[in-house]
């Protein structure tokens, strides 16, 4: 909603009101300003009179003018095609500077004279009029040639854009905004006062006859004009350009100035059209219809839809000699309505309508009568206006001084309250007590309860107002498992950074097709996105990888070498289940060329990897992965297992995948939150007697992945006490071995009672060896 | 005597100070050469003779430790000198990654409210119409839908596009009194400059009582946390309008760029617009079955604070995993 200071102060005195305080105070009643724009212009910018206007001698598209600029009349040489139509104007004479720092100075064109520029509206840093120069008229006051265009308000106007929020559809006018203004500072808001004189004196009913058909509240009044076509005033175009109103008919220009200032909405209807469908008296049915609308029929033609839209084939133009002009309210629930349950196409007057425009349609179409008059004093109005359908009765609501009070935490006294509502146009009844009685005025649909009346009251009486209290609050335990958990992530995001990765974030998205390429499930057809955003987010993401991957490639792009990155987020299994999991991407250089690798990069290695993802994770083991990804490696993928469970994957990049995202050597691993977390442990006594390490090396089959093996001493271990703990020491590969390598295993044994004697660790090394013999046929190397 | 004395003394090594040692404390050094002329001394003059020949030996020895500790430490010296290092060499290599800003900003957001004894309650990204919307006062042709472009799901259902529905299911599974905030990620069909499709909000709702949270509760608390959040700023509240709450108020800050004088950043208007808030409205309460109830919520986007805070000049580069913004946070 933009307005202008001048145009408010049709409604309201502003004069002891200066723009930083009508900026505070529309802020405070909670019509936020979005910008605020003064125009002023150098004293040197006057009103020009052009005293003739003839083609200049030397060039075909220009014109020698003549203008009296008060104190002398000048030669001014004017480009535009429109000065022939212009009586006055507005003119830049000499040393006036215009916006851009343009000075003007005496100039020779084409061999003429000229003494200052004739302007047009954006020479002047105004919105764009029309083609050519800006035509002044009288519109704006009387017109005295040398006045500076300063010294008239409503060109040296200050605009100011306002965000309504969607309940304000009364502040949706000059008027309503006026009116509220009115309310916060104290101040009479100035009657719009008209009386039609140019009536006919043939009765409206031998014209027009209108018949009411609707229950729900719906009001609209019709009055007939007659001229000989429709012209707008500079201040009416003036103001439309300052409010980017984008009508360009004259008549549209009009309803849309009339409608802007009153709030009411207006439409026209012409008049020989409306004959053709019903003859010599033309006969409209207003018709509430069972899909919630309500419609305005003529002949069994339907005009418009009221508040929703009117058919173009019927409406009235600059041109037209006999106009139907229409002024109408209808409650925004029941329009709203019908727009949803039919998804009807809506006409830019949905937008008031739907937000509750002005109630009072006599008030618009007055001021829509009074707009036509000023510029088109021939017009001829019909003998009366004719009003159908009715208003509901206001709604009554109660309101009690203790529960305002308790809503906004202060204590107003009910004069107080009385007096705010009073102002904002609440019928106050029956003040007794502390409970009284208030009737909603008809414009504020959007109060309907104590909470809306309190917001009235706090918004008037001023949230600065209102003294901060901090609440008392029974201490509770709010510690709970959401709470642990944020916790948990924290704490694993502050280990992966300390291994040297970034946190990234990425949308919940991915591309279907590209997860497919890539071997990852999808979310169901059935239960997938219905309207995504763009083709390259069409689906709920079954795995972060893939935006990893692309965020690596970017950042490839950016010239980094090293990319270390990881995601804490959600993605969706094919049911769309929700999981959290934590994905990392480790790609290119581990260390940069330095001194300490004599200038040579060391590339990231499965190895550092993995030690990488255990800072993180914790301890873990790797095994062989059933179900790969396209994007892994056929022969350096894992699972990742984790106290017995598998809690995610971990691999090499895939070559082919690596250059398609121009990457080099690549680790990924995607790991489940869940299966992570932190446990609960209980320590278990610590042993008195010393651990002793024994190294056992084995030839075994040189296919044998050390998981095999491991497996079978973890079994070995459950049953012998003293074996505390093994880890692989060496593989040793070469010619003489064949298809066998020799694996070196190291062996911790401690024992909780004694000291361990030599008979005691043989025998057990000597049941790992038997073992080992048994299950994989090891010999002793 | 004092000639030895200088010999030791004059020791430059401790192999030197060795060969020294033996040739005057050894079995054949000079000491035991001196003590063996004791059996030929008158016995009336062995007694002064041996005394004297002690005072030596124990002041030979005292002057021998003094110049091994010296020489001990200087061998010490030389070995650790050839370890040189050069450190300024080190240092250049950082292996410490960075938080996510967002992130970062939603653990301060929630640090300050579990401070406040807020719990944290979380919800799923799939959310329902009547959770999202209905409950929330926002009814099926609410024109303030259409503030919210909502992406759809193949069966009805959608992604939540604000962290409200969050308050709607705490409220239906628990009595009050609640205090609780509900941080996460969000969902509107929107992709521009100053839009993405994914955001992130930081809820918060607290319910007691009928009568015993207010306006003035909620304008206390925002004003401290936004004085937490971006130090000495002005804060300033205006009526709004949301569905779900009435009184509805929008939180500003005094510009953190200009300082409130205006400038590109705050439209020239001197504020930030921060925050979303108010007392909740009755409805909302009636749609989860709460009676005699009084409270207030607030909402916020954690994007748009951690791009004040840190001066992010452009909110598509927090989605893009781009490590020349994330290093600058190490």
């Amino acid at each position: 909603m933009i307005v202008t200071r001048s145009w408010l102060e049709e409604y309201i005195d502003l004069n002891d009101v200066d723009n930083s305080r009508l900026n505070t105070t529309l802020n405070s009643i909670g019509l936020e300003v979005d910008s605020i724009e003064e125009y002023t212009f150098d004293e040197r910018v006057v009103v020009g009179k052009i005293i003739s206007c003839s083609k200049h001698p030397n060039a075909d598209k220009l014109n020698l003018c003549e203008v009296d600029i008060g104190s002398e009349v000048v030669s001014i040489v004017c480009g535009a095609a429109n000065v022939v139509d212009a009586k006055y104007v507005a003119v830049a004479t000499l040393g006036a500077v215009l916006p851009g720092d343009f000075k003007i100075k005496k100039a020779k064109l084409r061999g003429v004279e000229s003494y200052g520029m004739i302007c047009s509206s954006s020479e002047l840093g105004l919105p764009k009029l029309e083609d050519g120069i800006m035509i002044l008229d009288e519109s704006i006051g009387e017109m005295v040639p040398g006045k500076p265009l300063n010294e008239y308000p409503s060109i040296a106007d200050t605009v100011i854009d306002i965000e309504l929020t969607a309940n304000r559809g009364d502040c949706d006018s000059i008027h309503g905004v006026a009116r509220d203004l009115a309310a916060a500072l104290e101040k009479e808001l100035k009657p719009f006062e008209f009386e039609v004189k140019n009536r006919s004196v043939i009765g409206v009913a031998r014209e027009l006859q209108v018949e009411c058909r609707c229950d729900t509240e719906c009001v609209l009044a019709y009055s007939i004009v007659e001229g000989e076509g429709f012209k707008s005033s500079f201040l009416q175009r003036l103001r439309l350009a300052f409010i980017k109103s984008e009508a360009n008919d004259d008549l549209e220009r009009l309803l849309a100035y009339a409608q802007h200032e009153s709030g009411v909405l207006l439409c026209a209807y012409d008049f020989a059209k409306l004959h053709s469908l019903s003859g010599d008296v033309v006969k409209l049915m207003i018709k509430e219809q069972q899909n919630a609308t309500v419609t305005v029929e003529c002949g069994g033609e339907i005009l418009s839809i009221v508040g929703v839209s009117q058919k173009s084939d019927y409406k009235a133009n600059f041109k037209s000699t006999k106009v139907l002009l229409e002024a109408s309210y209808i409650d925004p629930e029941f329009v709203v309505e019908g727009v949803y349950a039919n998804k009807l196409q809506t006409d830019a007057l949905y937008y008031n309508s739907s937000r509750g425009s002005e109630t009072a349609i006599d008030f618009g179409m007055k001021k829509l009568q009074h707009e036509i008059l000023r510029v088109n004093s021939e017009v001829r109005f019909s003998s009366a206006d004719v009003i159908a359908c009715e208003y509901r009765e206001g709604l009554k609501v109660s309101v009690k001084v203790s529960e305002i009070n308790s809503i906004i935490g202060a204590e107003l006294s009910k004069a107080e309250i009385v007096n705010i509502l009073m102002r904002l146009g609440f019928d106050v009844q029956k003040v007794d007590s502390d409970v009284f009685a208030v009737v909603i005025p008809p414009y504020r649909h959007d109060i309907k309860n104590s909470h809306d009346i309190a917001e009235e009251v706090l918004r008037i009486y001023g949230i600065d107002n209102i003294k901060e209290q901090p609440l008392k609050v029974v201490e509770a335990n709010r510690i709970n498992d959401t709470y642990l958990y944020y916790r948990s992530l924290r704490d694993i995001r502050e280990r992966a950074i300390a291994a040297n990765f970034y946190e990234a974030l990425t949308y919940a998205f991915s591309n279907k097709e590209l997860l497919q390429r890539f071997g990852f499930d999808t979310v169901d057809e059935k239960l997938d996105l219905l309207n995504p955003i763009v083709q390259e987010l069409n689906t709920l993401r079954t795995t972060i990888l893939v935006n990893l991957l692309e965020a690596a490639k970017r950042n490839v792009n950016y010239g980094k070498k090293r990319i270390g990155l990881f995601e804490v987020g959600t993605i969706f299994a094919k049911d769309r289940k929700e999981y959290d999991v934590i994905t990392f991407l480790l790609s290119g250089e581990e260390q940069r060329a330095n001194v300490h690798n004599s200038a040579k990069a060391k590339m990231v290695d499965l190895e550092s990897f993995v030690a990488k993802i255990g800072s993180v994770i914790g301890e873990f083991r790797l095994e062989p992965l059933e179900k790969k990804s396209g994007l892994m490696h056929p022969y350096i993928a894992a699972a990742i297992i984790k106290d017995g469970e598998y809690v995610g994957s971990l691999a090499k990049l895939h070559p082919k995948i690596a250059d398609e995202f121009g990457l080099k050597d690549t680790f990924i691993a995607e790991i489940l939150i869940e299966k992570i977390l932190p446990k609960h442990i209980n320590a278990h006594a610590l042993s008195n007697f010393q651990a002793v390490t024994k190294d056992l090396s084995v030839v075994i089959n040189k296919s044998l992945p050390f998981y095999e093996v491991a497996k079978v001493l973890q079994e070995l271990k459950a049953k012998e006490a003293i074996l505390k703990d093994f880890y692989p020491l060496d593989i040793y590969e070469d010619a003489s071995l064949g298809d066998k390598k020799s694996l070196t295993i190291r062996f911790t044994l401690q024992s909780d009672q004694a000291t361990l004697s030599d008979s005691e660790i043989e025998s057990v090394m000597h049941r790992i060896l038997e073992t080992l013999q048994e299950h994989f046929g090891a010999t002793l190397r | 005597m004092e000639d030895l004395k200088k010999k030791i003394e004059a020791t430059g090594s401790l192999e030197e100070l060795e060969t020294l040692r033996v040739s005057i404390f050894g079995k054949k050094g000079l000491l035991a050469a001196e003590f063996a002329k004791l059996k030929d001394i008158a016995p009336e003059k062995k007694r002064d003779f041996a005394k004297e020949l002690n005072e030596i030996k124990a002041s030979l020895s005292e002057v021998y430790e003094k110049q091994k500790a010296i020489l001990e430490e200087k061998a010490l010296e030389e070995r650790l000198s050839k370890e040189v290092i050069d450190v300024s060499l080190y240092g250049y290599e950082t292996t410490k990654g960075s938080l996510h800003p967002v992130k970062e900003t939603m653990d301060k957001i929630i640090d300050y409210f579990s401070a406040l004894n807020f719990s944290v309650e979380s919800g799923p990204l799939v959310e329902n119409d009547f959770t999202n919307f209905e409950a929330l006062n926002l009814p099926k042709n609410h024109p303030a839908r259409e503030m919210q472009d909502t992406f759809f799901l193949g069966d009805g259902d959608l992604l939540r596009t604000h962290t409200s529905p969050v308050q709607i299911r705490t409220m239906m599974s628990r009595k009050p009194p609640i205090r609780m905030i509900a941080p996460g990620a969000v969902f509107r069909r929107d992709y521009d400059l100053t839009h993405t499709p994914m955001f992130h909000q930081v809820e918060g709702l607290v319910v007691d009582k009928s009568g015993v949270v207010s306006f003035a509760n909620l304008k206390s608390i925002l004003t401290d946390f936004l004085h937490y959040m971006f130090g000495d700023v002005k804060v300033r509240f205006r009526p709004s309008f949301f569905p779900f709450t009435e009184p509805s108020t929008e939180v500003d800050i005094s510009c953190i760029f200009c300082g409130g004088k205006g400038c590109r950043v705050c439209s020239h208007t001197g504020w930030l617009e921060v925050l979303g808030s108010g007392v909740v409205d009755p409805n909302v309460f009636e749609a989860v079955g709460y009676k005699d109830v009084s409270g207030y919520a607030f909402g916020l986007g954690v994007e748009r604070f951690a791009m004040l805070l840190h001066r992010v000049p452009d909110l598509r580069s927090l989605f893009e995993g781009d490590i020349r913004l994330l290093e600058q946070f190490r």
